[in-house]
């Protein structure tokens, strides 16, 4: 089973072979430098058995609008980068594009794309509820024709809905 | 001259509440029927009853309309054996009133209603309604006096001071501001010819208030209460949810004008459900400003409330209750 420990959250228990984490992958290293990925992509069923693939990135703290607008706006741009390439690089992987050994799980690699729901899940610990919804539209506003592309969408929770939704099982 | 409390006992919804105030803003939230716009009604009551023609129980009667004029009909109907009070507190003064089921028309027991009268005379207060009422204002007072149409005072009040004048002379600094920021909305400024409201665009033909947007007539009525003498320091305002038919983007305008006028000495009460309105004064106001959130909420049956000087800090908060949710379904629906 795989578990891993980002943000102060522990994500998991999941199937390996529902897994790819790209961010420690090899992957990284043949691309090169100033690539942006995600920490994990998964593969799980949805409340109505849809087949689900998860971008996931967890953050511990998040720039205030308020407070910096410019950093705010790199965040934003930061993230945004993480989602687009990381989904990329799964797509460069499923159609061969690198002769390596990559482990990613089998479920993940077989994935039928007329079928699966994409969604890019932001998990921010120890963010109040209220701050999370200008966080998802601003999200939603940069990728937006990503977004209408590949009828994806940006999920953007705290630990506490992150728990409810079982992504992670505790936080540190 | 502020209002700085209300104890109600067996009023309304009210079993026992005593509420104190903020000298600047003051703004309640809650669900309907917590009582939000009765404190105001019952706020507004005392601050006209400072006028020596105006008896603070027969103002209550004419603000709420209970059938048949009678104030025994706010006896709250849980309590409905016992007596029901108001006294409502000033910085050095106080009226007070008591009545029960048997009490006729609004023969209430008053207190203290002439040292009210004495300390508040000068008292300038202003209630604006929910609903837009200039558009319809001809001849509104007459027909309500021959009760052709039933409209409590709020609405019968706001159209007099809407067209009154009692400022002195010529706009100040601060008043000009003002105006301008909000002719940026309205695009025009508020004649009255003939006891009817017209809106005037610059150079162009005057546009009688019915074809002006509900929003745009709301904005200009502040634009008019300012602009003779009616918000100057030392006036209450009430305002009965804002947000009102208002576009959300001229939101953060009202707000700003109101801090302002807070600035410059008017105590202002504000009732709202608007998530927009409710954190925009928190967003906008400065360390100095006085803003003060009442929260109203129903515990075990009885209308209870909380008060912080921020909005977040609020635990009962159907607002950000009503927002969080409306997240919440948001993103169970994509997981």
């Amino acid at each position: 089973m795989y578990k891993t420990i980002e943000s102060n959250m522990i994500f998991g228990p999941f199937e390996e072979t529902d897994i790819f984490e790209i961010e420690k992958s090899n992957v990284n290293q043949m691309i090169g430098q100033h690539i942006r990925t995600v920490e994990f992509i998964m593969r799980r069923e949805g409340k109505q058995q849809e087949e689900q693939i998860l971008f996931i990135e967890a953050k511990s703290s998040t720039p205030r609008q308020q407070t910096s607008k410019i950093r705010y706006d790199e965040f934003i741009t930061e993230i945004s980068e993480k989602f687009i390439q990381s989904f990329e690089i799964y797509h460069a992987l499923k159609y061969n594009r690198y002769r390596t050994d990559v482990t990613m799980g089998e479920h993940l690699m077989k994935q039928e794309w007329d079928k699966v729901h994409i969604k890019f899940v932001l998990i921010i610990h120890g963010h109040k509820m209220e701050w999370l919804p200008p966080l998802r539209e601003a999200l939603m506003k940069n990728m937006n024709i990503y977004l209408k592309i590949w009828k994806s969408t940006i999920v953007v929770l705290n630990d506490e809905m992150a728990k409810s939704y079982k992504l992670i099982s505790e936080t540190i | 001259m502020a209002l700085k409390k209300i104890d109600i006992k067996n009023v309304t919804v009210f079993e026992n509440i005593n509420m104190e105030f903020s000298d600047g803003i003051n703004i309640f939230i809650g669900e309907n029927g917590m009582g939000k716009t009765h404190i105001m009604k019952l706020l507004y009551a005392a601050c006209k009853a400072a006028k020596a023609d105006v008896s603070f129980p027969q103002k209550v009667v004419r603000v709420f309309r209970p059938d048949g004029s009678n104030i025994r009909r706010l006896v709250s109907r849980k309590r409905a054996g016992e007596t029901a009070s108001v006294k409502i507190y000033s910085d050095d003064a106080n009226i007070g009133m008591k009545f029960t089921t048997k009490t006729n028309k609004w023969a209430a027991q008053v207190t203290n209603e002439a040292t009210w009268e004495k300390q508040l005379a000068d008292l300038s207060c202003t209630f604006i309604p929910a609903k837009e009422i200039l558009s319809n204002s001809w001849n509104l007072e007459a027909a309500v006096g021959s009760n052709n149409v039933e409209f409590d005072d709020t609405y019968v009040d706001i159209v007099m001071a809407a067209k009154i004048d009692i400022s002195a002379g010529r706009d100040t600094h601060d008043r000009k501001r003002y105006l301008e920021i909000l002719q940026g909305i309205t695009a025009g400024k508020v004649t009255v010819e003939q006891e009817r409201f017209y809106l005037k665009p610059g150079t162009q033909a005057k546009i009688e208030f019915n074809l002006v947007a509900e929003g745009i007539r709301k904005i200009a009525l502040l634009w008019q209460l300012i602009k003779n003498g009616t918000l100057e320091n030392g006036a209450i305002l009430f305002w009965d949810e804002p947000e009102a038919n208002i576009n959300p983007k001229h939101i953060p305008t009202i707000v700003d004008m109101l801090l302002e006028l807070q600035r410059n000495g008017v105590q202002i009460f504000v009732s709202t459900h608007d998530y927009f309105l409710a954190k925009y004064f928190e967003v906008k106001k400065k360390d100095t400003d006085k803003v003060r959130y009442c929260s109203l909420y129903d515990n075990k049956g009885a209308v209870e409330y909380e008060q912080s000087a921020n909005f977040r800090e609020l635990q009962n908060n159907e607002i950000m209750e009503t927002f969080l949710a409306l997240y919440e379904s948001e993103i169970d629906k994509v997981m």
